[in-house]
């Protein structure tokens, strides 16, 4: 049995692994596009482009070690009626970003300059595997619509549980899932106005974190690694309905991180990324209203606890490791977030008692959910999750859970405006 | 804290009224000044956008900037413009090839050419009767591949020696410097954040495509 997994394991790494080893057995044309000047072509190789400057330079800077009697390129323009002229090459260098085996670019003079209308401009690079590129008059741009996403904060859909039928009683359950959608944006996407939701449940009466919460956040994202989120409307409540709050929560987050890189043994004059790290703070406010609480005293029914404040300070820690063990990449992540309260509000107490008893109090709620994933591919994984604490609105008290199970992963890369 | 009375309004603090009132229409120019191509502004049927009687001459136009948005043309235009200001000195413009014309008036009526190597019966085809003349299609602003590999370089800080296959993921661990970093170059470009691919696996490169001419 164990056999027969590490075998799926390793032949599904191979498949992942497989596109990395194809790349690396010729060189590839990106792309190509016309430049500045009529005259003038810029080509990108795929990157990390096992390639020097003396191999595409013209005229060549070191005559005697890369003598190049003739420039690596041709050029031939299709008018639109399908006759192709070859227009000569005069110069050819990386001069204008530099740094060849990292950008790839290329910029190509040519001794005429380009017609303005052709049916399509072939480019070929005449050494190595004879790497080629067209240019077409319109080349519809590619859009890829959804795009794997890395955690569960950076994910617009995210799906991670375990489910256990059992003969002769209810199945187990844990579900610990998100959406969201950007409704709208402006200022070149700065403002955005989204719909979330987040479920975070348990079937264990002991262990459930019971948490249910929907909002329409209005976050402004700025190029300083700082984000914004207006208060506006959202509710939280908990499977039964018995608590149900209506909140706001305005935050600030602030991240600072580090990526730690290494030579590329397999792409000379490369670098590759060997681990990143990153630390999100946070600091922000909930505050709303109890509409429903089913779980404070007996004679206050009607109308819930009323309004509340929360301070709500948390911190989230990430680490990637790509390309490790055979996998696409090892993640951890953990967050804590602590609530302090400035009135009462319900807490279930769930240690040492057979049945969850509810209290009334002002104390700090914590929660921490730490969780690795072994990423097999860029959207499946197999993940190890622990969680500590509680949430709102029940705050029942999870004493720490902890859950193996798949994930699956993507976060929606454009949006409507 | 200072007491606010020793703080005092500076010279630098203020800005000219028509500065402000003249910001909106008017623009600021980038391209090059094409050789021997001097026309008289009366003989031209144009005028001079300062009324002056100094001549005009044909610029190879790249790129404008309009209130602080730079807009890298798809294609390059000739337009008659007048002699130059200086040296391009914004919008990412190499200085030593490129000049700016600021301040033109937007609504300043100028000549517009079109050079293409046609055959003459195609061009007399194009004006014969019944033949639409080709639209002019709306300018979505982009970069081209140089400057577009920069911006991406620049927003990431990330090592010169990272291919630009490096996925996104692995250079941003949080999503909120992966959001920073795409509104980053949405703002260079000036394009909508939502046009740049952010997904974790996304690369570099497929940022530099998304923005690309």
């Amino acid at each position: 049995m164990l056999t027969n997994t590490i075998k799926k394991l390793v032949f599904t790494a191979l498949l992942v692994g497989w596109p990395a080893l194809a790349s690396a057995a010729g060189l590839k044309i990106h792309t190509a596009k016309l430049g500045r000047q009529p005259s003038q072509i810029w080509v990108q190789f795929e990157t990390p482009a096992v390639l020097s400057d003396c191999e595409i330079e013209y005229p060549t800077n070191n005559p005697t070690n890369c003598p190049q009697p003739n420039p690596p390129w041709d050029v031939i323009v299709y008018d639109p009626s399908g006759v192709a002229s070859p227009i000569k090459v005069i110069t050819s260098s990386s001069q204008p970003i530099g740094n060849l085996p990292a950008n790839g670019l290329v910029q190509l003079n040519l001794e005429n300059p380009l017609p303005l209308h052709f049916s399509r401009i072939d480019i070929t690079f005449t050494k190595r595997n004879l790497p080629h590129f067209s240019i077409e008059p319109t080349a519809a741009p590619t859009a890829k619509w959804i795009s794997p996403a890395k955690t569960k904060d950076d994910s617009n859909v995210y799906i991670s549980g375990t489910f256990a039928p059992a003969e002769g009683g209810s199945p187990s359950y844990t579900i610990d899932s998100k959406a969201s959608y950007v409704l709208h944006s402006f200022s070149n996407g700065a403002y955005t106005v989204s719909a979330t939701g987040d479920i975070n449940t348990d079937k264990k009466k002991t262990a459930d974190p019971d948490s249910f919460h929907w909002a329409i956040p209005v976050q402004h994202v700025t190029k300083y690694n700082l984000t914004e989120q207006f208060p506006t409307i959202g509710m939280e409540l908990d499977k039964k309905g018995n608590a149900i709050n209506l909140v706001s929560a305005p935050s600030v987050t602030g991240a600072i991180g580090h990526v730690f890189v290494r030579e590329d043994t397999k792409n000379p004059g490369t670098k590759t990324v060997a681990a990143s790290v990153g630390l999100e703070l946070s600091g922000g406010l909930e505050f709303g209203s109890n509409l429903k609480n089913d779980f404070a005293v007996a004679n206050r029914t009607l109308g819930g606890q009323g309004w509340f404040l929360r301070g709500v300070p948390s911190a989230n820690l990430y680490l990637i490791i790509p390309k490790v063990l055979h996998l696409n990449k090892i993640s951890f992540s953990s967050s804590y977030t602590a609530r302090l309260l400035t009135t009462d509000e319900v807490f279930i107490e769930t240690r040492h008692t057979a049945k969850p008893i509810p209290e009334l109090s002002d104390k700090t709620r914590n929660y921490v959910q730490n969780s690795l994933t072994f990423m097999l591919t860029d959207y499946f994984g197999i993940q190890i999750k622990h969680q500590y604490g509680s949430l709102p609105p029940a705050f029942s008290f999870v004493q720490n859970s902890g859950s193996v199970g798949l994930v699956f992963a993507f976060k929606e890369t454009r949006v409507p405006q | 804290m200072a007491p606010k009375d020793k703080w005092k309004i500076t010279p630098k603090h203020f800005i000219g009224f028509s500065e402000v009132a003249g910001g909106h229409a008017t623009i600021s120019v980038y391209g090059r000044v094409v050789k021997n191509t001097e026309l008289q502004p009366g003989e031209s049927g144009i005028l001079h956008p300062s009324g002056a009687g100094t001549p005009l001459q044909l610029a190879h136009v790249v790129g404008y900037s309009d209130q602080g948005r730079c807009v890298t043309l798809a294609e390059p235009q000739l337009v008659a413009l007048p002699v130059p200001d200086g040296p391009a000195d914004s919008c990412g413009w190499d200085s030593n090839q490129y000049v700016v014309w600021k301040n033109l008036p937007k609504n300043w009526a100028t000549l517009h050419l079109k050079a293409s190597t046609r055959s003459l019966h195609s061009v007399l085809k194009l004006a014969a009767p019944g033949v639409e003349s080709e639209a002019a299609a709306p300018i979505k602003p982009c970069l081209d591949l140089p400057a577009a590999i920069a911006l991406v370089r620049s927003c990431s800080k990330a090592s010169p020696d990272l291919p630009l296959s490096t996925q996104l993921g692995q250079l941003f661990t949080s999503p909120t410097q992966r959001n920073s970093f795409c509104q980053c170059v949405a703002d260079g470009v000036p394009i909508d954040r939502s046009q740049i691919p952010s997904g974790a696996t996304n690369s570099l490169q497929d940022v530099v495509d998304a923005i690309a001419c």
